[in-house]
């Protein structure tokens, strides 16, 4: 079975904590309400919300730590801009580097921000300060934003989950300290993980069937020898898990069901996939998918490295772009693109042209969701070792996700220690971007 | 060990409700306009288009691929497609050349891919059908219209942001919270109902997760919440033309999606007689609608964004509605990129991503 295989490659603790999270996404759509607590009070009047530009977001997570230099902040001429070459795009001054010739076309509907600083110099301290928009610590998790949204704002469709991370081992994507149902639901790998399974060819609905039964049998054994109560969610869970399979709701998760000409032009990688994922999710009603690439942590080889690892995202938001505008979702699905940080200007020559970790200064793209693109906001100096304009801080970019979204800036949540949470900490939105 | 068994029990759950997803795929006819045209318009309309990014041109060879009569009529050298008989249309031959003969198409930039010359041949094995799409004006025409290729290059006006709920307050003005009651009644009938803006009694209606029961019949329930509804998505229900009896007597309907439904230029000529005064985003992606609703929306005066995609509207058309609603955006294409090519560089280290 691919999804042991898939498994197996994690290290144990990884492991547990994904099955734990398949397990408690799969909870999540038995026992969430249709409207959570938050979304309860929200419509008694209680809680204020903001008018939202975007209800959607598509959250493309380039893990490693994307070198700006090399992407979406180019500084032609400058000797920390190395090999790399700067093209022109759709959008009057704003230039994307070699390796983005199909977003290039696109870039009239993206906002690239070029004063992206953040505190975080380490990966898992970066990515969960990305997520969070508050600093790793030991005795707290605090929940990622496709948690904060469900939460406030409930589901759009209550028979899918809320938020799903695709193609992400690490977990970043997090319910923190929020109830255990709103745990994202993890997709391994968008094409062998759900389509191509080998399983649908062997399975037999007979197998299946008595599969199911052994499974009972079992977990009926289980639960009379320990009547915890927790123990009913689970069996809840796989519960729901058999009625999922019956509703035709499973095949948002089918990305069979596009013709191969879309799924090619989406890039036949886990990334593309993955935005075509997330793309016939959204368009279903859930709200929160995470895409994540992985391998931009390059130290050495950056620019050989660059050159593999940026033509997949390029064609794959490309298309998912176009494919968003031409449906008339992208006004409604706010697309991002975020890393936990940028890379040293300086060029690493004894690494054979490596860039180190540079949380100084680092670009995230934005696009659609009420976003204003063609344009860039926020600059870095000459050789891009400094923001000089518009700084954009973590917990910013997380209030302006926020504000787009119309979740409350300033509403307080209590961890269970009763300590009290903001969707994006300090932040504030940058308003300039709508 | 509790911990363990569950987690264990989680993931068989899973895996089987990943594992069975359904993945029977029936061999559908190919889609002219959805497949197979992105391919000409990135790959050959360079050259065999009456105009290209704006700029009139001379097609080459004669051949003109912007329109499906163009297409049947062919070039100098004959007719480009001759339905069922790939091996005698010109058009799949001159894509099917290895990449240095003097003769293939493109003659500039990469060859096809054994994919996409495979899918044109599917394409002309089955009939070379062009579906609903037509394309400019064919040879007949006296005058030949202006084609817009309206390419993904076309640099799009930056519109500055506006207030787009500014429309919702001003409607919601004097307008009184709806009741419970119908509220309750349209929730069971499927509906997500919502405000449009947070504490606004405008209400934002839509039918997601079960789309597929609603029919015009369930619309009925809107007629208690008429004043009260200013958005609607019946994106992928089953309703007909007869629902725009219903749909004209939303006085404060902004937005209305009916992307994916069996709508025509009947349902949109009825729904123009009365045409809410309000709309102003209208959603008809993958709807049968042709250049007849064309001269009906152009009632709709206050439209500011509209939505074509597969449709049969020509670029005529919609070259029509841009120029009656200059205020109006209007989306008519999805030009996605073209499929990757093999990588021409096998020895640059291929990592795993
Ligand atoms: C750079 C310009 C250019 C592009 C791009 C191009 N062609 Fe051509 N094409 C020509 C020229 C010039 C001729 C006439 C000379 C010839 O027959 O080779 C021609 C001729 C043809 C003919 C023969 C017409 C006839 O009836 O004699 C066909 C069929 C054709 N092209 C198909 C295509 C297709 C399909 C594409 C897209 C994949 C394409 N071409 C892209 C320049 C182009």
């Amino acid at each position: 079975m691919r999804l042991r295989r898939y498994l197996n490659g994690f290290n144990s603790v990884a492991r547990r904590d994904f099955i734990s999270g398949a397990a408690k996404g799969l909870l999540g759509l038995t026992t969430v309400p249709w409207m959570t607590k938050f979304a309860q009070a929200q419509e008694a009047g209680k809680i204020p919300l903001a008018a939202a530009t975007a209800r959607n977001v598509i959250y493309c997570y380039m893990a490693g730590g994307m070198s700006h230099l090399d992407t979406f902040d180019l500084k032609p001429g400058a000797a920390t801009q190395g090999p790399m070459k700067a093209i022109k795009t759709n959008a009057d001054g704003v230039l994307v580097s070699q390796h983005f010739p199909l977003l290039a076309k696109h870039m009239d509907k993206v906002a690239v921000i070029n004063s992206m600083n953040s505190t975080q110099g380490a990966h898992a301290q970066g990515r969960y300060f990305m997520h969070t928009s508050y600093q790793l610590r030991g005795t707290i998790r605090h929940p990622s934003m496709g948690a904060w949204l469900e939460n406030m704002r409930g589901r759009v469709n209550t028979k899918l989950p809320a938020h799903v991370v695709v193609g992400g081992g690490a977990q970043m994507a997090t319910n923190g300290f929020f109830d255990a149902s709103l745990t994202p639901l993890p997709v391994g790998d968008p094409t062998s993980g759900l389509a191509n399974s080998q399983r649908v060819e062997h399975v037999t609905a007979e197998r299946f069937e008595h599969r199911i039964h052994r499974l009972e049998d079992m977990n009926k054994a289980f639960r009379d020898k320990f009547k915890a109560r927790e123990l009913d969610d689970y069996s809840k869970v796989y519960q729901e898990a058999m009625r999922l399979m019956d509703s035709k709701d499973l095949e948002s998760f089918d990305i069979d069901k596009e013709s191969q000409t879309v799924r090619d032009a989406y890039g036949s990688g886990r990334f593309g996939q993955g935005c075509l994922l997330a793309r016939r999710l959204v368009e279903r009603g859930v709200r929160f998918v995470e895409v994540v690439s992985g391998g931009w942590d390059t130290h050495s080889e950056n620019f050989d490295q660059m050159a593999d690892l940026c033509p997949p995202i390029d064609r794959g938001l490309s298309a998912l772009l176009a494919d968003l505008d031409a449906r008339g979702m992208l006004d409604e699905t706010l697309v991002i693109l975020a890393t936990e940080f940028g890379r040293t200007p300086d060029i690493v020559e004894d690494r054979s042209l490596g860039r180190n970790h540079y949380p100084r200064a680092f670009s995230c793209l934005m696009a659609g969701g009420g976003i204003k693109g063609g344009r860039t906001y926020g600059k870095t100096d000459a050789e891009g070792r400094e923001v000089i304009e518009d700084i954009v801080r973590v917990q910013d970019f997380n209030a302006t996700m926020a504000h787009a979204l119309g979740l409350p800036l300033e509403f307080k949540m209590y961890s269970p220690s009763g300590r009290p949470f903001t969707v994006a900490h300090d932040g504030k939105p940058v308003k300039a971007l709508f | 060990m509790r911990r363990v068994w569950l987690c264990g029990l989680g993931v068989l759950a899973f895996g089987l409700a990943l594992s069975l997803s359904p993945r029977a795929r029936a061999a559908e006819p190919v889609d002219f306009a959805m497949e197979v045209l992105p391919l000409l318009e990135e790959r050959c309309f360079k050259c065999h288009a009456a105009s290209f990014r704006g700029r009139k041109k001379k097609p080459k060879g004669g051949l003109r691929l912007d329109g499906s009569g163009w297409i049947l009529r062919g070039g100098n050298g004959g007719r480009a497609v001759v339905s069922r008989k790939p091996e005698v249309s010109l058009l799949h031959a001159r894509i099917s050349l290895p990449d240095s003969h003097d003769d293939v198409m493109p003659p500039d930039g990469d060859v096809f891919a054994k994919a996409e010359i495979d899918l044109i041949e599917r394409w002309v094995r089955e009939g070379a059908n062009f579906g609903s799409w037509k394309g400019a004006d064919g040879p007949k025409t006296v005058v030949p219209t202006k084609t817009d290729p309206e390419t993904a290059t076309t640099p799009r006006k930056v519109t500055p942001s506006i207030d787009r709920y500014a429309i919702y307050r001003q409607l919601a003005q004097d307008l009184k919270p709806a009741s419970m009651g119908a509220l309750k009644a349209l929730r069971a009938a499927g509906a997500r109902v919502t405000s449009v803006v947070p504490g606004s009694p405008l209400l934002r209606v839509e039918f997601m997760q079960d789309a597929a029961m609603v029919t015009d019949a369930t619309l009925k329930i809107l007629t208690p919440l008429r004043k009260h509804i200013g958005m609607l998505s019946l994106d992928s229900t089953k309703i007909t033309d007869n629902a725009a009896t219903i749909l004209g007597t939303l006085p404060h309907l902004v937005r209305l999606d009916l992307q994916r439904t069996k709508i025509t230029d009947k349902g949109i000529e009825a729904l123009a007689k009365t045409p809410p005064r309000h709309l102003r985003r209208l959603n008809l992606y993958g709807t049968g609608v042709t250049d007849q609703s064309v001269a009906a929306m152009t009632r709709f005066t206050g439209l500011r964004r509209v939505f074509l995609w597969k449709t049969k509207v020509s670029s005529a058309g919609v070259q029509q509605l841009r120029s009656m609603l200059p205020q109006c955006e209007v989306s008519a294409q999805r030009i996605l990129p073209t499929p990757e090519q093999p990588s021409e560089n096998g020895n640059r280290r291929r990592r795993r991503n």
